[in-house]
């Protein structure tokens, strides 16, 4: 394991803030179409985090159009423009699965605008 | 046969080139001292004797430790590359493959102990409800008096895995010869730590 991630440890993103389950965040994602590229944002609650090193995974949900929708993303992927931090929220859960129920607790977290962390 | 070396499957992870995700296996390729070679007016073939990770000699018995004595050194494992024309030097690197090379890996596949045919042969089984009283059971396995016996070769259950297995067309994304390190895109028979043997593809690419 310890070489593995001394093999990964340069395409690792260090230019990303550190997120954790409860921020409300915006990613902006890369997307190439043809030879355009352009950031795709999508905004929503960290509702989990999976794995370490270069395989970490972040899972974010956001209400569109009334329906819940779930993006997982590949933490250091070239993919992932940036990612803004605009709100957290203090939770007692790793996962955040609970909002997948609760509308009104959903929106009550990405609303949250206390940064209360460094 | 081709250059061949010996090493040690590390793990998998994963690396990013031109914006593309590629799967890789890391093995780990110990630089080999050459023991011996055998020549073809002696032995009737051209090879030569690599060893690789230096041990000390009490911890060798003394018939494998004796094929050390004329360099000295000793070695845990030991293997033969034959009909390869390694230069006058005394030891042999990963240096030797190169990135884009296409490689036959063979490893020991892991072990599944005795399993059933659903497993093995991915037999589709039975149903899980609506009656059935077998769920994961090989079925019927032949016919009546014509032929009246079982056909020859008749996929039943059994030992699974643990065998030596070479798979073809595998494809070197990078080596790093100071680090004893290649990097094979996809996966590589066997377990984490198992002995696999990396080979060039006479092939070509």
């Amino acid at each position: 394991m310890m070489i593995l991630n001394e093999l990964t440890k340069d395409y690792l993103r260090t230019d990303l803030p550190k997120i954790s389950v409860g921020d409300a965040v915006k990613v902006y994602q890369r997307i190439v179409e043809g030879s355009k590229e352009r950031l795709q944002v999508f905004e929503g609650v960290v509702i989990g985090q999976k794995g370490t090193g270069i395989q970490e995974t972040f899972c974010v949900r956001k209400i569109s159009n009334g329906e819940g929708v779930e993006k997982v993303y590949l933490l250091h992927s070239p993919f992932i423009g940036k990612i803004e931090i605009t709100g957290h929220s203090r939770v007692r859960r790793a996962k955040l699965f609970y909002l997948r129920h609760s509308r009104k607790k959903m929106n009550k977290i990405s609303r949250r605008k206390s940064l209360k962390k460094s | 046969m081709s250059l061949r070396m010996m090493g040690f499957k590390i793990g998998m992870t994963h690396i990013w080139k031109d914006m593309q995700m590629i799967p890789v296996t890391v093995l780990h390729i110990p630089d080999g001292v050459i023991v011996d070679r055998k020549t073809q007016e002696k032995h009737g073939y051209n090879s030569i004797k690599v060893g690789i990770i230096p041990i000390k000699e009490e911890k060798l018995t003394k018939p494998v430790a004796g094929q050390f004595k004329k360099i000295g050194k000793f070695f845990k494992h030991i293997y033969e590359i034959k009909d390869v024309d390694i230069p006058e030097t005394e030891s042999v690197n990963i240096a030797l493959f190169s990135e884009g090379e296409n490689v036959l890996v063979t490893g020991t596949s892991r072990g599944h102990g005795f399993s059933g045919v659903m497993k093995r042969y991915n037999f589709s089984g039975q149903p899980n409800s609506h009656g059935a009283m077998s769920h994961r059971r090989t079925g019927s396995i032949g016919c009546r008096l014509t032929p009246g016996r079982v056909l020859k070769g008749k996929k039943m259950p059994g030992r699974m895995g643990g065998k030596t297995t070479t798979e073809l067309g595998k494809e070197i994304v990078q080596v790093i010869p100071e680090k004893n390190l290649v990097l094979i895109k996809g996966g590589v028979p066997g377990a984490k730590q198992s002995m696999v043997f990396i080979r060039k593809s006479e092939r070509g690419k």
